[in-house]
């Protein structure tokens, strides 16, 4: 479909040549082409009925489901810019959303439907250099950046995934990743409808681990995709009796977080299949895809255990910035990206899209890694999640893989903070773990004891402070991604010693 | 401060099991110059007494090290 300059036209010429095809299937129901359009236009008519006019912003706060779609796609046909967020956000947070992109109007579940079909030339003029829809990055403390995606840098990103992953009209896909986010809504989304392929959706929720097996199992799914922690829960609730047959998959992406080998090596094991798991990279700010390693093929791995997330899709272009200065292949850096789906900036932001942008053509990822000889990407961490000790620089995500393993430990999150005495960082670790009840304090102590002498036997340092949490308060996203800046903020403002989620020691 | 306080708080920060009064931070603990460091926040923490840096480099024993944080205490 290389005709198409906005989505939209694709969403009409499929309503308009297979009407009855189903566009996607969510708890059992099936939802067509046709049905999708009609809701989508009455969503414009309305839209545009209610005063909304091109370029105003609308906020989307929807959940996984039908709902979710006539909204996103009615904004486009009115020329507004949609802005997904989390549906969960409690009315101060979504008051906050509101503030910082000025949104005239919030669409929740219930509010689609309503409204009347809009006669041709109601609707605005949608140019591909519109923005098509606004994507909170999510993960920080500080305020979140609104990234700007215009209509063709859209599809030029879903057509790089396409090509990049190979993605072909027999491709089932099943997903339960947030559609008001990236990679959910993009990649598992917008990709099949594009191509008219298959897409059975799934409520959001990383704990729904069967529903989403099952699910794979059922409509012999070909294609899914998960951070890594999703994957490893996967394995660790799956039925040992009952496994699941997922001899359909041709790709199990595994991005958003740190990829681990030992998820993905435990993962086939567990499932009996081989070479489906992809290591995957890619950030908002580049719309949502830039790169992932080749199925059918094992892992690439560095000495040092990192998985390589593969080659860039076509017409992206990588490199390494080293003090300022491209680096050399082999050379540790910050990620740079060239790409024609890169964003045009933070919403009403200009100094965050001008600290963005290095020498106009690439975007500075924020990401640390490097490149090999054959052009593959290695991601080492957040240029934030680079614990300085003792003139060394660890990696928060290499701390956290080498004691996640261990079983009274259910994560654990490394965060570098100012030492008290002018020493630079400290590294701090703070590990949750499986335990329901504190046991006595020997127990604790042994157990810290343990994670110390292990991480000094690995990496030659040893961690400032150890301190054990309740189970369940390592904060995450929605998507699965660990929030180190928000513990940070927690353990500094004393939030985690007044909630009683320090465990030991009580120092 | 017991020296079976001081004892069970180095076993903690150093990760060590069994560490005795006698022992020498260097040789016996293989604590380096920015344990040593994080060993005295901890005691400051947990204890509220500072440690002085040049206690922290001359203290060679954990004896020692309680020695100064016990005349510390009662001064």
């Amino acid at each position: 479909m290389p005709g198409f300059s906005i989505l939209t036209d694709v969403l009409e010429f499929r309503a308009k040549s297979v009407p009855d095809q189903v566009a996607f299937s969510f708890e059992e129901k099936k939802y067509t082409y046709g049905w999708l359009y009609r809701e989508a236009r009455q969503t414009a008519a309305h839209l545009v009925d209610t005063g909304i006019r091109k370029g105003d912003r609308v906020l989307l706060a929807i959940p996984n489901g039908p709902a979710f779609f006539p909204a996103f796609f009615g904004c486009m046909w009115a020329g507004a810019i949609a802005v997904p967020v989390f549906p969960g956000a409690g009315p101060e947070r979504l008051a906050h959303y509101e503030g910082l992109c000025g949104s005239r109007l919030t669409l929740g579940p219930d509010l689609f439907g309503t409204g009347k079909v809009s006669g041709p030339g109601l609707l605005p003029e949608v140019a591909a250099d519109d923005i098509a829809f606004i994507q909170y990055t999510s993960g920080s403390t500080s305020d979140p950046k609104g990234v700007q995606i215009s209509h063709a840098g859209l599809l030029t990103n879903i057509r790089q995934l396409i090509a990049g992953m190979e993605i072909n009209d027999q491709d089932i896909f099943v997903s339960w990743l947030p559609v008001y986010h990236d990679m959910g809504l993009i990649l598992m989304a917008l990709v099949p409808f594009y191509l008219g392929i298959k897409l059975v959706l799934l409520p959001s929720s990383l704990r729904q681990v069967h529903t989403w097996l099952r699910a794979l199992e059922r409509h012999r799914g070909t294609f899914t995709a998960a951070p890594d922690l999703a994957y490893r829960l996967a394995v660790a609730w799956r039925n040992a009796d009952h496994p699941y047959d997922l001899s359909s998959l041709r790709v199990a992406l595994n991005a958003a977080e740190p990829v681990r080998l030992s998820t993905i090596l435990e993962f086939e094991e567990a499932f009996g299949i081989r070479h489906i798991m992809t290591a995957g990279y890619g950030l908002a700010e580049a719309t949502v895809g830039v790169c992932m390693s080749a199925p059918g093929r094992p892992p690439k791995t560095d000495p040092a255990g990192h998985v390589s997330v593969g080659h860039p899709f076509p017409g992206i272009s990588l490199a390494i910035l080293k003090d300022e200065r491209l680096a050399a292949t082999g050379e540790t850096g910050e990620i740079l990206i060239k790409s024609p789906a890169n964003t045009p900036g933070y919403f009403n932001n200009p100094a965050g899209t001008l600290a963005l942008y290095w020498e106009k053509e690439y975007i500075r990822t924020g990401d640390i890694g490097y490149l090999d000889a054959d052009g593959r990407l290695f991601v080492l961490g957040r240029i934030k999640q680079v614990i300085k000790v003792g003139g060394r620089s660890l990696y928060a995500a290499d701390l956290e893989e080498s004691i996640d393993g261990h079983p009274n430990i259910r994560h654990a999150a490394a965060l570098g903070l100012e030492g008290k005495d002018g020493e630079g960082e400290a590294l701090y670790l703070f590990v949750e773990t499986r335990w329901h009840r504190t046991p006595e304090r020997a127990v604790c102590k042994d157990l810290v004891i343990e994670i110390i002498q292990h991480i000094h036997d690995r990496f030659g340092v040893r961690p400032a402070r150890v301190y054990l949490l309740r189970a369940k308060t390592i904060p995450f996203t929605f998507n699965g991604k660990k929030q180190h800046g928000l513990l940070k903020q927690w353990w500094s403002e004393g939030k985690l010693r007044k909630g009683n989620t320090v465990i030991y020691p009580d120092y | 401060m017991k020296m079976e306080e001081l004892l069970d708080l180095i076993e903690v920060q150093l990760g060590k099991k069994r560490v005795r009064a006698s022992d020498h931070f260097i040789n016996d603990l293989q604590a380096e110059s920015l344990d040593m460091v994080h060993l005295a926040s901890a005691i400051e923490d947990r204890f509220g007494i500072m440690v002085p840096e040049k206690i922290l480099a001359q203290a060679k024993t954990v004896q020692e090290l309680f020695d100064f944080l016990t005349t510390q205490t009662t001064a």
